[in-house]
C-alpha cells in the first residue's frame, strides 16, 4: 500500500507543487499585500482595509475600472461577431482553401503580442498606411488625428488581437457538429440562414463562450495596449496596477486593485458558464 | 408542402436518363425510373451500387450530372433540398441534440411558420401515432435506438411530404426490433397512404416491406419488380444471387433446347436455339433431398447445419459444391452419404452468362 502511495505522490507531486507555487501562493500573497499599507516607501504589515476604501472613494479608480469594463465589453462583442463569422466561413464555405485559411488564422498567435499591438501604431499614425491611403484618394486633406491614442485605437487593436482567440474554439465547435444535422435541418425546410440560427449557433455556443471568456478576461486587465495606443485619456486598471508596482511603489494598493480585477473577471466567468449551462 | 394531388399509381418521382458522376467516378449510369404514387419502393443492392446516391438525388443533396428528375410533375433539378416536398429519415436519425423530442418533431412546422396551436396538435397526434407521447419532453440522448428512430420518423411524417425517404432505416436495430419495425413501417405506409422510397442492403427487409424492389449494382438498375417477381424470376445471375442466394452450376444448352449440366445430365428443356454455354441456377430452398435411386441428379452430403426449423446441407458433385435448405425433421441426413436432388424444372433458372 505504501508503494502505491509513493507512486501516486510521484505522479501528483509535480502537479501539486506547480499548483501550490504558481497558483495558490501568488493568490495568497496578493491577498495579503492588499490588506497592508505603505508609508515612506516601507511596507507596514498591520491589517487594514484602507486600500479598498480608497478604490471605492477615489473617482480615478472608478474611472479606470469602468474604462476597462467598457473596453473589455466592446472588444469581446466585436471579437465574437467577427471571430464567429470567420470561423463559419472557414468551416463551411472555404472549400479547398480551408487548411490554408486555418493556418493563416493561427500564425499570428505565434507572433509576439507586443509586436501585434505596436503595428497598429504604424497603421493608425499620422504617417501610417490608413492616413496615407485616405490622403492619396483625396477623401481627406489633412491626416486624421482621431485614429490613434484613444479608446477607438485600443478597442480596434485588442479586437484584432483577440479574433483568433474566438475563431479557434468556435471553429473546433463547428467541426464537431455532425454534418447530417445540417442536412436534416435543410431536409425539413430550413434555408442556410435558418439552419445557422436554429442548429449551428446553438450547438457552437460553448465555443463562443470559451472565446468570449478568454477575450473578456485578457482584455480587461491589459496594460500594454493602452500604454502603446491609449494616450492620456484611456486610463485602464491594468496600467494603474503596473504603476503601483513600479514607480508609485504602493504594492498593497496594486494588490488591492488586482484583487478587484480578479473578482470582476471571476464574476464574468461564472456568469458565462451559468448562461451556458442553462442553455443546455 | 402540399399533399400531392395526383391519382394513385401515376409517377410521383421520375428519373429520366439520369447520370451522376463524382469526378471520374460514375455513381449512377443512365437511370430511368418511375416511383408510383402511394407505393413502397425499395432500392436494394450491395454497398457502392448507387442506391444512396439515388436517394440523395430525390431529396436534393446531390444534383444530377445529366438527365432530369421530376417530383410531382415538376422538374426539380435545381431545387435545393429545403424547397422540395420530400422528407428524409437519415441513417443516423440526425435528431437535434439541443431540442426536446417535441421540438424536434415540430421543427419543420415551426420553420413554415405554422400557428403554434396547430403545431402543438399535429405534434401531439404524431407522437401518439409513434407511441412516444410520454417522451415528448425528453432529449434525444435519453432515448433508445428504436425510440430515436420513431422520433426521426415522426419528424419527417408530420410535414406530410409527397415522398418519404428512408435511408437504411433499420440498420442500427437488433434483429427482433428490426422485424417489428418492418411491420410497423408497412402498416404506417398503408394507413397514411404515403409514397415511400427506402434504401437498404438487406434483402429480407426489402422483401417484407416493399410493393416493388429496384435492384442496383455498380450504378445500374438491374431489375425492377414486385418481391415475388424478383425472387422467382430473377433476370440475371446477380439478382438471383443477391436475393435469396443461389447455387450456380456451369452447363450448356444444345441445339434442341435441352439444358444440361457440365457432365451431361439433362435438367430442363427450353425452346431450341444455338448451342451455347449457360449458367444454371438452383435455389437452395427449392431442392428436395430424396433417395439416390429416385432422381437423375445425385450428390454427396458433405456437412449438415442445424438452423432450427430448417437445415442447410452442403453437397458435392465432383468438383462442384452446392447447398440445399430443407425442412428439419424427417430422415436424418448424414455426411458422406449419397442423396438424390429433386428440383421442379419450373424453379431452375438459366442465365445466358456462360
Amino acid at each position: 500500500m505504501w508503494s502505491q502511495i509513493r507512486i501516486l505522490a510521484l505522479f501528483l507531486g509535480p502537479a501539486a507543487a506547480y499548483a501550490l507555487v504558481f497558483l495558490i501562493l501568488p493568490y495568497v500573497s496578493v491577498l495579503r499585500f492588499s490588506v497592508w499599507s505603505v508609508e515612506n516607501y516601507t511596507i507596514h504589515q498591520d491589517l487594514t482595509a484602507a486600500n479598498y476604501w480608497r478604490i471605492v472613494e477615489n473617482p480615478l479608480y472608478r474611472t479606470a475600472i469602468c474604462n476597462s469594463l467598457l473596453v473589455a465589453a466592446i472588444v469581446t462583442a466585436a471579437s465574437v461577431v467577427v471571430g464567429y463569422a470567420l470561423a463559419v466561413y472557414i468551416a463551411f464555405f472555404s472549400g479547398r482553401a480551408r487548411s490554408t485559411l486555418f493556418f493563416l488564422l493561427v500564425i499570428p498567435l505565434w507572433t509576439s503580442f507586443l509586436l501585434r499591438a505596436f503595428i497598429w501604431r504604424l497603421i493608425l499614425g499620422r504617417q501610417g498606411i490608413l492616413n496615407s491611403a485616405l490622403l492619396w484618394t483625396g477623401v481627406i486633406h489633412e491626416p486624421l488625428d482621431i485614429l490613434l491614442f484613444n479608446m477607438f485605437s485600443v478597442c480596434l487593436t485588442l479586437t484584432y488581437v483577440f479574433i483568433p482567440f474566438v475563431a479557434l474554439p468556435v471553429y473546433a465547435a463547428l467541426e464537431k457538429i455532425p454534418k447530417d444535422l445540417i442536412e436534416a435541418s435543410m431536409d425539413l425546410g430550413g434555408s442556410a440562414w435558418i439552419t445557422l440560427r436554429r442548429v449551428i449557433i446553438p450547438l457552437s455556443l460553448p465555443g463562443v463562450v470559451t472565446g468570449a471568456i478568454f477575450t473578456f478576461c485578457l482584455s480587461f486587465g491589459d496594460f500594454v495596449t493602452p500604454t502603446l495606443l491609449g494616450g492620456p485619456d484611456v486610463l485602464m486598471v491594468g496600467s494603474i496596477i503596473i504603476n503601483q508596482f513600479g514607480a508609485a511603489f504602493d504594492w498593497p494598493m496594486g494588490s488591492a486593485l488586482a484583487v478587484v480585477v480578479i473578482l470582476i473577471v471571476a464574476t464574468g466567468v461564472v456568469l458565462a458558464t451559468q448562461l451556458e449551462r442553462r442553455n443546455g | 408542402m402540399l399533399k400531392s394531388s395526383g391519382r394513385e399509381g401515376d409517377a410521383i418521382v421520375s428519373f429520366d436518363r439520369v447520370e451522376k458522376r463524382f469526378g471520374e467516378f460514375v455513381a449512377i449510369r443512365n437511370l430511368s425510373l418511375d416511383v408510383r404514387r402511394g407505393e413502397f419502393l425499395t432500392l436494394l443492392g450491395p454497398s457502392g451500387c448507387g442506391k444512396t446516391t439515388t436517394l440523395r438525388l430525390i431529396n436534393g443533396f446531390e444534383l444530377p450530372t445529366r438527365g432530369t428528375i421530376a417530383i410531382d410533375g415538376e422538374a426539380v433539378s435545381d431545387l435545393p433540398p429545403f424547397k422540395r416536398c420530400v422528407n428524409t429519415v437519415f441513417q443516423s436519425y440526425a435528431l437535434f441534440p439541443h431540442l426536446t423530442v417535441e421540438e424536434n418533431v415540430a421543427y419543420g412546422l415551426v420553420i413554415k411558420r405554422m400557428p403554434r396551436r396547430d403545431v402543438e396538435s399535429r405534434v401531439r397526434d404524431m407522437l401518439e401515432r409513434v407511441r412516444l407521447s410520454d417522451k415528448a419532453k425528453s432529449r434525444p440522448r435519453d432515448l433508445s435506438g428504436g425510440q430515436m428512430q420513431r422520433v426521426a420518423l415522426a419528424r419527417a411524417l408530420v410535414n406530410e411530404p409527397a415522398v418519404l425517404l428512408l435511408d437504411e432505416p433499420l440498420g442500427a436495430l437488433d434483429a427482433k426490433l428490426r422485424r417489428s419495425m418492418q411491420f410497423e413501417l408497412r402498416r404506417m405506409h398503408q394507413d397514411l397512404k404515403l409514397t415511400i422510397v427506402c434504401v437498404t442492403h438487406d434483402q429480407e427487409e426489402a422483401l417484407t416491406m416493399s410493393d416493388r424492389i429496384a435492384i442496383m449494382n455498380s450504378g445500374d438498375l438491374i431489375q425492377l419488380g414486385t418481391p415475388r417477381e424478383v425472387f422467382e424470376r430473377p433476370n440475371s445471375r446477380f439478382v438471383a444471387d443477391f436475393i435469396g442466394g443461389c447455387n450456380f452450376l456451369p452447363g450448356s444448352v444444345d441445339g434442341a433446347g435441352v439444358v444440361k449440366l457440365a457432365d451431361g445430365t439433362p435438367v430442363k428443356e427450353r425452346e431450341s436455339g444455338p448451342p451455347r454455354k449457360v449458367t444454371i441456377a438452383l435455389r437452395p430452398q427449392k431442392i428436395s433431398l430424396v433417395s439416390p435411386q429416385a432422381a437423375t441428379l445425385t450428390a454427396v452430403v458433405r456437412d449438415v447445419a442445424y438452423l432450427g426449423t430448417t437445415q442447410r446441407v452442403a453437397l458435392e458433385r465432383g468438383a462442384v459444391s452446392l447447398h440445399a435448405e430443407c425442412p428439419e425433421g424427417g430422415a436424418e441426413i448424414r455426411p458422406g452419404t449419397l442423396v438424390g436432388l429433386k428440383v421442379d424444372p419450373e424453379h431452375i433458372a438459366v442465365f445466358e452468362e456462360g
